[in-house]
């Protein structure tokens, strides 16, 4: 959390340097703030940088499987007599913080196949509806690669 | 796209001087007009899944992927047409917002008509891992 403050408040101050707040200048004052951070406090931030990359590796990753998930759909959408194999399926979780868990069902929301319905009252279970897939475990497995990405730079 | 942020800041900061009430100026080119043509196409899929998907759950699919995307693509061309980067930015943060709140709404939908016990659409080789389907009724405020 202290390092997301620095760079947020360097943004912050660079936004009124560069002459108001806009969001241009605070995405270029967020640039400049996790460069200068990664430079002058190297240690610290190195684990901050390597989240960062983690979380471009999974947004970059979500906007392709977003596509695809689409295409699925909407070939379902137009195909005259569709079969959905719709499941409801349990997936254990690995990720403990109620953040994560968040951002893992909202992901699985728009991605292939799944729609998140709940959430095990102990946080150990992940209910979503799976459509798309005649084998459960097929859907369970893609859940599984994008609870893998989201570990990369959550817990 | 790194030399249409910079043409951008040089925008904001002209546009600054500028009147309020200026005219938001429009330039397609094939790029946003291809984006655009997309998200139409997602859109006109997703109201025909709306329509033709047997229950709630599996409309739901139809109701959050494909609006997104469709959405996406519209706000993305948008964005590009755009001439003023004061409009680039706030068709952004639209589009942004967008992401953010089709899986919460979806998930709600979700999580209350099953807990409800509106039992899924089944086919012969459907399974039911949850098999909670109306069994536990929510309180009225303060789950989740």
């Amino acid at each position: 959390m202290g390092e997301l403050l620095g760079v947020v408040s360097l943004a912050l101050l660079w936004s009124f340097l560069a002459g108001g707040l806009s969001f241009f200048n605070l995405v270029v004052g967020l640039l400049i703030g996790m460069l200068l951070l990664s430079v002058v406090a190297r240690g610290r931030y190195r684990s901050f940088l390597q989240r960062l990359l983690g979380f471009l590796r999974f947004f970059v990753r979500f906007l392709g499987e977003l596509v695809v998930a689409n295409v699925i759909i909407a070939r379902l959408a137009f195909t005259p007599v569709p079969r959905f194999h719709p499941h409801v399926i349990a997936f254990p979780l690995r990720v403990r913080s109620e953040a994560a868990i968040t951002l893992l069902s909202a992901t699985i929301t728009l991605l292939p196949g799944t729609v998140a319905m709940g959430v095990s009252s102990d946080r150990r279970t992940l209910y979503a509806h799976a459509i798309g897939e005649a084998d459960v475990e097929r859907s369970r497995e893609s859940v599984r690669r994008i609870e893998e990405l989201i570990l990369g730079f959550m817990s | 796209m790194f030399h249409r942020w910079s043409v951008s800041l040089l925008l904001v900061q002209a546009s600054a001087v500028r009147a309020a009430e200026e005219v938001e100026t429009v330039s397609l080119s094939p790029v946003s007009e291809a984006l655009i043509l997309a998200g139409t196409f997602f859109l006109l899929a997703a109201a025909l899944g709306m329509l033709r998907f047997p229950d709630a759950y599996t409309r739901l699919h139809a109701a959050t992927k494909l609006v997104t995307l469709g959405g996406l693509g519209i706000f993305g061309g948008a964005a590009l047409a755009f001439v003023s980067a004061q409009a680039t930015e706030r068709v952004l943060l639209v589009a942004a917002f967008f992401l953010l709140t089709a899986p919460i709404s979806g998930y709600m939908i979700a999580h209350a008509a099953y807990l409800r016990g509106i039992r899924p659409f089944q086919e012969d080789t459907s399974v039911d891992e949850w098999g909670a389907c109306g069994a536990e009724v929510p309180e009225l405020a303060g789950r989740d």
